[in-house]
């Protein structure tokens, strides 16, 4: 389907993914499984939040 | 008196190399970095080697200056370079008869003919300096491709005789603990490929030890160098135009080496601080993974207060097992196994002579392009907020897999040339997108195929608002997922392709 076909139509219109036939998800149902996600990132950047620092102690770690 | 050159070739051997690097140097025996780049050597299918016997190298006559220049016993400012060549077309073996011969024809018009010859028998280059103790200077030979290996390499120029010849490698060298430490050998390497890949000329060994000793010196005196910490580590790096993000093994070796795998995948060399076993440290540098079409399935016990938000998806970037480091006390491209044993990062490196030696993974120190602002981590994240979407879409919830890496914009674009997309959607893609310099690229496949690409500005941190503010592109490999995308992007205001 080309762009410009797409812009007619209204946002929220079912599309469906061929050949099978599947119904994708309409737009709004996308941005919910946006919100879906940025739900998921929060947790996991909550769960690995020690992970993005590094203790005093390795940073006087010597290598030669 | 003015300086002299002498160019020679001779039949290349291990015994042969050994016992020219040692009349070049004084070296009283081959060490272990001979025999290491000997075996290298040969594996390259290596047949001569050319001797330019007055080479000035600029890393080396900078050790001279800041060091060696004020030794009671004075060193030589020129090094020699071994050059080294497999057969030339028709089984020829490079020979002084066979210069000459070459030189003259190229005196009648076929220059360009000999180099190409040359060329594709060329395996590279070895320095040596007049140091008996740690001979091997600036070595740049070609890495290795064999086994599905994608080292990170630049291009070196280099000009023999008149002629132009290149090597794709990334610069080793011994470490000389005159003027640095394994660390700022360690350093020098993965400035070697930074530098040039970015426009500017790499460090030296000097330079970088300099940097690091600046403002931090806690050991006492720069020269000779008694080693580096993380922190003198990072502030060379940041002196040097390339801000590192440090990470750190801690409980989660394979988040490590998820964050580890992300940066090898985008040809960014890291510094590994090792553990050895008698509890000292040592650097070495990465250049290298073993491809790997495995996947590591990730699981995560998100849910909090009774919550149910488990995240499962497969994960390419921490599945593999093999990658390259240099590591001055060997040599350049030493093949390593990393194994996660409890909550420990294990690697175990290959010594010449089927020996292996290993140590502990403690903490990785990537330097990075100052505006490349979006770590390993943020990428990760972005992933994970597009899931529940590219599952919706794909219609394979738990069979998704995802891979992420920072690519150069123009290098992305120019791939898009090579994929399946079609040429209409490429060209319209191609007029409209702007990308930062280096782009975050999230991966998305199924065991079935590649679905997309979804394309991150990475010259911001990830912000909460991340996927508004930074989701640039979505780049669709599989037809059936552009109309709904389309649509998506035409209300969200990213760009698809």
């Amino acid at each position: 389907m080309s762009r410009s076909k797409l812009r007619q139509k209204p946002p929220n219109e079912r599309l469906t993914r061929e050949p099978d036939g599947a119904e994708l998800p309409s737009v709004d149902e996308m941005r919910a499984l946006l919100d879906e996600g940025a739900h998921l990132r929060g947790l996991v950047r909550r769960k690995y939040a020690s992970d993005r620092t590094v203790s005093e102690k390795k940073l006087h770690f010597q290598v030669d | 008196m003015l300086p002299r050159n002498v160019v020679s070739s001779l039949d290349f051997s291990p015994q042969e190399l050994g016992s020219l690097i040692g009349r070049l140097s004084g070296a009283p025996a081959p060490n272990t970095q001979t025999e290491y780049l000997a075996t290298y050597l040969q594996a390259l299918d290596t047949s001569a080697i050319v001797v330019e016997e007055h080479y000035i190298d600029r890393h080396f006559m900078e050790e001279l200056a800041s060091y060696y220049a004020r030794c009671l016993v004075q060193k030589p400012n020129h090094c020699a370079r071994l050059h080294f060549f497999a057969e030339l077309s028709q089984g020829r073996v490079v020979t002084d008869q066979l210069l000459d011969d070459l030189m003259r024809l190229a005196c009648s018009g076929s220059q360009s003919d000999i180099q190409r010859d040359l060329q594709a028998a060329y395996r590279g280059f070895i320095v040596v300096r007049p140091l008996p103790s740690v001979p091997i200077g600036r070595t740049a030979l070609a890495a290795t491709t064999a086994d599905g290996i994608t080292a990170t390499t630049v291009r070196y120029p280099v000009h023999l005789l008149g002629l132009e010849l290149h090597v794709e490698s990334l610069a080793f060298q011994q470490q000389d603990r005159a003027v640095g430490a394994c660390a700022t050998t360690a350093c020098w390497s993965a400035l070697q490929r930074l530098s040039r890949h970015d426009g500017g000329r790499s460090s030296t060994p000097s330079q970088i030890t300099e940097a690091a000793v600046r403002h931090f010196l806690p050991a006492g005196r720069p020269f000779p160098s008694r080693g580096l910490t993380i922190e003198q580590i990072s502030e060379a790096f940041r002196a040097l135009e390339f801000p590192p993000l440090l990470f750190e093994v801690g409980s989660r070796p394979e988040f490590f080496k998820l964050r580890l795998g992300c940066y090898l995948r985008s040809q960014i060399p890291v510094v590994l601080a090792l553990r050895l076993e008698d509890g000292s440290g040592h650097a070495v540098t990465t250049t290298g993974i073993k491809d790997c079409n495995d996947d590591f399935l990730w699981t995560e016990e998100l849910g909090a207060d009774g919550e149910p938000s488990d995240l499962v998806f497969r994960v390419r970037n921490c599945a593999f097992k093999t990658i390259l480091v240099h590591d001055d006390r060997i040599g350049p491209f030493v093949p390593s196994r990393l194994q996660i044993d409890g909550e420990q990062l294990r690697i175990e490196l290959d010594l010449p002579g089927k020996q292996t030696t290993d140590a502990t993974v403690d903490l990785a120190i990537a330097p990075l392009y100052p505006k490349l602002r979006t770590s390993a981590q943020d990428l990760f994240e972005a992933a994970v907020e597009l899931l529940p979407l590219v599952e919706a879409l794909s219609g394979s919830k738990g069979d998704v897999i995802v891979e992420i890496f920072f690519d150069r914009a123009g290098t992305y674009l120019a791939s898009l040339y090579d994929s399946p997309i079609h040429p209409a959607r490429i060209a319209r893609f191609q007029r409209q997108i702007t990308l930062s310099r280096y782009v975050g690229v999230v991966r998305w496949e199924t065991p079935s195929g590649l679905l997309l690409d979804t394309l991150w500005d990475t010259t911001d941190m990830g912000r909460e608002t991340r996927q508004r503010e930074q989701l640039l592109a979505i780049v669709c490999y599989d037809e059936q997922l552009s109309p709904a995308i389309d649509q998506l992007a035409d209300n969200e205001g990213f760009l698809s392709g």
